[in-house]
């Protein structure tokens, strides 16, 4: 006997049961039921996914930005956190090429000094970074006015002191700004806080600056307490030229740190360096970052979940409204799983016009937001817009695992489509096996 | 003339609680070819299970039956549904239709099972519809049509892939008189220019006695086999 496909029937038997039956006012009622509410719930879950799982991220990021304004993701440091390590470019080399999620490296000096004002002193952390690469490994340049830290690079005459001679320029932290009472383009002194023998006997070094521009990093910890020069200055403030105190070492993605401080620091442990990550400093807050952002996967994981066990509510009802319809299908010729196909179809179909509309229902609802056209809603926390960054990752997570979920939702009905009694049911005796 | 049905001592035994009931009890007949039988008899006589088991919508107990020589119950799932398909029609007595699908639509369906392509599908499910002058509500939906013409367009729908066998159960069961007449006309008459085996069970002895052939039915058995004088010539074998 010739086999024949009967696909063209069902494709349009699905298309009719998902889409069409809207069409008439007679069907739409069913249309409604049975497609419209459990896509409806599917989309709200995955827009809350998104919404939520973005505005999370963008929190997560501000934090981190603040964080790690000016602090890189992992320093190189040696091993007892004391001394410094011997100039040498090959280590840089060393470095970046240690794993695969490391993007830049910079040597940087660091340590304690005042800084003096005509008005007032204010003891500071000094920074030297090498302009050129730490554009890379760290944020600092974007929390400057000026977006320029070649700057560092130059001698500059103060504007407050005239007439003058030109010194190196430094950036300094605001709230350092507004505590010694300067300006920028001010001659300021920095004031080393050990002492060294000189011609009138023990005395601290002395070094006048121009303060060439402003940080802003939005955190209080770096902006009251960080003045920026470039790296050979700093040498030469402390007296270390030749060394650094450590490389500043960027990476992808900094709550996922493990991997490569496992490599650097199996790579330099001959040298007697160590690798330090930005999380060892907040261990307890990243712990909880990273719980919050699988919990709250989690919830609205289930919140899919369960909009998946209504497209199998709805399905399984469907089934036994339809049941006559079916028998009527198995006595014109459609084959058991054809009918299971046509319900799997329709659950999948159910769930992928659910994700849809629930990306589309979210890309708007984060418009929004980020428009701050919801500032009724975060007026509370600030009068910024909501932070917000979107996860592709979890977005098409989210999105497949949600039409597999639908699918799965889908198994129960199309089995109990499939067990309809052809002759019980179209002798109205009932029908299911 | 080579037989369109071939039943031969066929039970059908359902199992009830802890006894057992014989529906049909070694039932034996044979129709031809273009052949028109009426099945009769009282309710729970046997005649709508025969009628599924010809239709292969429920398997015998024990005997055999063969429907233009296949035997429909030694195929799978998928050999049995495409022998429906393309071998039988089937005419039920209410709710027959697709309620998502406009008249036009319900008689194309087992052409699109068959996997004929959409445009001569279209084509002759259109001719089948003015045949039982229904054109003006092809694209109506079940639920604007009245019981006899869903009936109409149901046996439109049964003769689409051109099958060996029309079968009909109660067609006119639910409809007034007038309308019950017209589908016995319509079915008679689809029998005459398609040339196509009907089987009709019916509890309507006037419109039984109009078919060629008679088969009464009581307690699974054949009673009565009975042909008009003019057809027994015609269809002696």
């Amino acid at each position: 006997m010739k086999i024949n496909s009967s696909a063209r029937a069902v494709r349009l038997i699905i298309l009719r049961y998902l889409v069409s039956s809207w069409m008439t006012r007679r069907t739409r009622t069913r249309g409604a039921i049975g497609v419209f509410l459990p896509m409806l719930g599917v989309a709200v879950g995955v827009a809350a996914f998104v919404v939520v799982l973005s505005i999370m991220a963008g929190f997560v990021r501000n934090l981190e930005d603040r964080l790690l304004a000016v602090d890189s993701h992992v320093e190189v440091v040696v091993k007892d956190s004391f001394g410094f390590i011997p100039e040498e470019a090959s280590l840089l080399k060393e470095i970046r090429e240690a794993h695969a999620g490391i993007v830049a490296v910079s040597p940087f000096q660091r340590g304690d000094a005042i800084l003096q004002s005509s008005a007032r002193p204010s003891t500071v952390v000094l920074w030297g970074i090498d302009p050129v690469s730490a554009r890379l490994s760290s944020q600092l340049e974007s929390k400057t006015r000026n977006k320029n830290l070649q700057i560092l690079t130059r001698e500059i005459s103060p504007e407050n002191v005239q007439p003058s001679e030109k010194f190196p320029a430094v950036f300094v932290g605001n709230q350092i700004l507004f505590h010694v009472n300067a300006e920028l383009g001010d001659r300021l002194t920095l004031v080393s806080v050990t002492s060294e023998e000189g011609p009138a006997g023990l005395a601290p070094r002395q070094f006048p600056v121009v303060a060439a521009d402003e940080l802003r990093t939005g955190n209080p910890a770096f902006d009251s307490k960080l003045v920026v020069a470039s790296l050979d200055f700093v040498n030469h403030f402390f007296g270390t030229e030749g060394f650094w105190a450590g490389v500043q070492v960027r990476v992808r993605d900094p709550l996922d740190l493990d991997n490569v401080v496992k490599a650097l620091n199996k790579k330099l442990e001959p040298r007697k360096l160590r690798a330090k990550p930005w999380t060892e400093a907040n261990q307890a807050f990243v712990r909880a970052l990273r719980l919050e952002r699988w919990a709250m996967k989690f919830v609205m994981f289930v919140v899919i979940l369960v909009a998946c066990f209504s497209i199998t509510i709805t399905l399984v009802l469907a089934v036994r409204r339809k049941a006559r319809e079916m028998a009527i299908l198995r006595a014109l010729g459609l084959r058991r799983k054809d009918l299971g196909l046509i319900f799997l179809l329709h659950g999948i179909g159910i769930g992928l016009v659910g994700v849809l509309v629930g990306l589309a229902l979210s890309f708007g609802i984060l418009e929004l937001v980020k428009g701050n056209f919801l500032a009724f809603l975060t007026g509370a926390y600030s009068d910024k817009p909501l932070p917000v960054l979107v996860n592709w990752f979890d977005v098409g997570f989210v999105s497949i695992g949600s039409v597999v979920l639908a699918a799965v939702a889908s198994v129960w009905p199309a089995f109990e489509v499939m067990r309809i009694d052809v002759v019980e049911t179209i002798s109205d005796r009932g029908g299911f096996a | 003339m080579s037989s369109a049905i071939d039943v031969s001592t066929l039970w059908k035994t359902f199992l009830v609680g802890d006894g057992r009931v014989d529906a049909l009890r070694g039932v034996s007949f044979r129709l031809q070819k273009g052949e028109a039988a009426a099945i009769v008899g009282e309710s729970g006589s046997g005649k709508s299970t025969l009628l599924h088991i010809l239709g292969a919508l429920d398997s015998p107990s024990s005997g055999s039956v063969h429907i233009g020589g296949f035997d429909p119950f030694s195929g799978t799932d998928r050999e049995v549904s495409c022998f429906r398909n393309s071998h039988v029609g089937f005419v039920f007595q209410h709710n027959n239709l697709l309620q998502e699908f406009t008249a036009l639509e319900n008689v194309m369906m087992p052409a699109l099972i068959l996997g004929k392509k959409d445009f001569d599908v279209r084509t002759r499910a259109q001719k089948l519809i003015d045949r039982v002058s229904m054109s003006h509500r092809a694209h109506h939906f079940p639920g604007q049509l009245s019981g006899g013409e869903q009936q109409r367009i149901a046996i439109a729908r049964a003769l689409i892939n051109d099958p060996l066998l029309l079968l009909a159960d109660e067609p006119s069961g639910n409809l007034d008189s007038v309308n019950a007449a017209k589908i016995h006309a319509l079915l008679l008459e689809m029998n005459k220019d398609f040339g196509t085996t009907l089987v009709v069970v019916t509890h309507n002895l006037s419109f039984a006695s109009t078919l060629p052939r008679v088969i009464e039915f009581r307690d699974g058995i054949i009673v009565r086999d009975s042909r008009s004088s003019m057809n027994e010539a015609e269809w002696s074998v």
